[in-house]
């Protein structure tokens, strides 16, 4: 179930993202033939958050957000698992709490209309506690590896690179 | 405030990622407040997503992984290998003229240096440069690519200056060449001491050189495409990455006929992770971003930093000095999402022009990704050449010398930079 999920979040994050290039491009190439499209810049910028939480959740569940393991890396595998375990604590808190008021930023937003489309500007929001909480539930369940295996719950181990990033 | 930058150097000293980091010591300012509602917190992570310009992230990320897949990144090293393997340091000329070349496609240093990393690399420790100079040669090259149009750390400079990133683009071209002079200049010194030899004995026939150029036509001929896009009014600089991923795609397609339906969904899933990454960084600073503006911090920095000197050039000499010590500990992007907001006001009022300064900021600021101990880009080359950071270190003195001597002259001839932009736009 959960793989398929995941799937599914891949796939439309994909497809988000090619239909903010099109309506990018369109956009442009109709304004100069004179037919202008107000619209699809407005929905480009909606789609563009959601497509910016959907990858930052794969990110992290692949852990390949960059962090600085400079002067952690040093450090036995004992306490530096503890700092993980203690992190990944940490930044539930944070993210939940970004949810809650997120959640109820959302509510509020329900009646502004975003630029001149007509679309309320809570689709825009709402992606902030989404993703929040997407990134909570990931993060819990790398948490979850992490006591069950003592992996690390924000970095690969070295021998998974990741090859696909041009990020490296 | 103070509370803030001790909470995020901690967090991220301790290894949290940087995204999380940046978006917690924000976060705190708002819970410790009192009296600042946390809905205002929020409000800034969708704000910084609704600028029209950070479009520009997505596309050229995007533009990069498809260019890969078009068979575009393996005709530019074939042109390299053509026209400079000749010369002393054969390949560690390569390195540094295909990052020039790339610099026309791709946006990221990293990107760059990785993929110089994996192909080039082992080919170069197997015929006897020294895994330090090979590294250096490769990290402190990609350099070049961030430089030259187009350019992510260009784009963020803008987004947050409010400076015209056409103007931006075309002002990184002169500068990014004269980085590849320079440290072609170093690579020819150092190979000729310890006889690193040519890679080819002779120089290229015409012919050779001709048919090279005409196979990579495509990827060469990109930066020019863009600037007619801008150029003919036909996409605002804003949109022209659009253009960039379609160019990619139709290249793809119907010209090299190598781009499938598989390795475009690949490209677009590698460009969702790598906008993920970088726009969580981006997204999560917007609340930072609100506590320094609320505390009034670039008022105060720039009170302070006038009081020091009224002379324009001694200012900017010390915040160019002070953004290369920063960089040593701090990624790239994350400074220049904090500082440009500080310090372009300073450097407007002093009367200098905010390209100028970008290109210089950006340069120095990205230096950083290629020195220890907080560089991005000098750990992935090593980690994929497996060489030491120490021994990295050592070789790569003489290449950062001469891109700090690169900088040093862009600052004291504004003109160099601000040739093209004026010229054209």
């Amino acid at each position: 179930m959960s793989h398929v999920l995941i799937s599914a979040e891949f796939l439309l994050a994909k497809l988000l993202l090619a239909a903010i290039v099109v309506l990018v491009f369109i956009a442009a190439i109709g304004r100069t033939l004179g037919y202008p499209l107000i619209w699809s810049i407005d929905v480009a910028q909606l789609l563009f958050i959601w497509v910016c939480f959907l990858g930052a959740n794969r990110a992290m569940r692949l852990k390949a957000h960059i962090g600085v393991d400079l002067f952690v890396r040093k450090l036995p595998r004992t306490p530096r698992w503890f700092i993980e375990i203690g992190l990944a604590l940490l930044a539930l808190a944070f993210l939940v709490a970004l949810a809650v008021s997120g959640y109820r930023l959302t509510v509020l937003n329900w009646q502004r209309v975003y630029g001149d489309s007509g679309i309320s500007y809570a689709w825009v929001t709402a992606a902030v506690p989404v993703g929040a909480a997407l990134l909570a539930v990931t993060i819990a369940i790398n948490l979850v590896h992490a006591l069950r295996t003592r992996s690390l719950v924000f970095y690969a181990d070295r021998s998974a690179e990741r090859s696909d990033s041009q990020l490296g | 405030m103070l509370m803030l930058w001790g909470l995020f150097f901690l967090l991220m000293f301790l290894g949290l990622p940087v995204a999380l980091a940046i978006g917690m010591s924000g976060f705190s300012f708002f819970v410790f407040s009192g009296s600042i509602p946390l809905g205002i917190g929020v409000q800034q992570i969708a704000t910084a997503s609704q600028s029209f310009p950070l479009l520009a992230v997505p596309f050229f990320v995007l533009a990069g992984h498809m260019m890969n897949k078009t068979g575009i990144t393996h005709r530019l090293i074939a042109c390299s290998n053509v026209l400079v393997s000749w010369m002393a340091g054969g390949l560690a000329q390569v390195c540094i003229l295909l990052s020039t070349l790339m610099g026309g496609v791709s946006g990221s240093a990293v990107a760059d240096a990785a993929m110089e990393a994996r192909i080039l690399g082992p080919d170069m420790i197997r015929r006897g440069y020294s895994k330090g100079f090979t590294c250096a040669a490769i990290a402190v090259g990609s350099l070049i690519t961030a430089t030259i149009p187009p350019s992510l750390g260009l784009i963020l400079y803008g987004f947050v200056g409010n400076v015209s990133i056409g103007r931006l683009f075309l002002a990184g071209v002169i500068p990014g060449l004269l980085m590849m002079a320079a440290l072609m200049t170093v690579v020819w010194l150092v190979a000729r001491k310890r006889g690193y030899h040519s890679a080819t004995k002779e120089l290229p026939t015409g012919r050779a050189v001709w048919r090279a150029v005409v196979d990579a036509k495509w990827a060469l001929l990109f930066p020019v495409a863009l600037l007619f896009g801008i150029r003919a009014g036909i996409f605002t600089p804003s949109e022209i990455g659009a253009f960039a991923v379609v160019y990619a795609v139709v290249v793809g397609v119907f010209l090299h006929k190598e781009l499938t339906f598989e390795s475009f969904m690949e490209a677009l899933g590698e460009g969702v992770l790598d906008v993920g990454v970088i726009m969580l960084i981006i997204l999560l600073s917007g609340m930072v971003g609100y506590a320094l503006i609320f505390e009034q911090a670039p008022q105060e920095v720039a009170e302070w930093m006038l009081g020091l000197s009224q002379n324009p050039l001694a200012i900017m000499l010390l915040v160019l000095l002070f953004l290369l010590v920063a960089g040593f500990f701090v990624e790239s992007t994350v400074l220049v999402l904090l500082l440009t907001p500080i310090f372009v006001p300073i450097i407007t009022k002093l009367g200098v022009d905010p390209v100028h300064f970008g290109i210089l900021m950006m340069s120095i600021v990205t230096l950083g990704s290629m020195t220890p101990p907080v560089g991005v880009a000098m750990y992935t080359v090593c980690s994929i050449l497996d060489c030491s950071i120490e021994e990295y270190l050592v070789e790569s003195l003489p290449f950062i010398a001469a891109i700090l001597a690169v900088i040093g002259f862009l600052a004291l001839f504004p003109g160099v930079v601000l040739f093209l932009p004026n010229l054209l736009m």
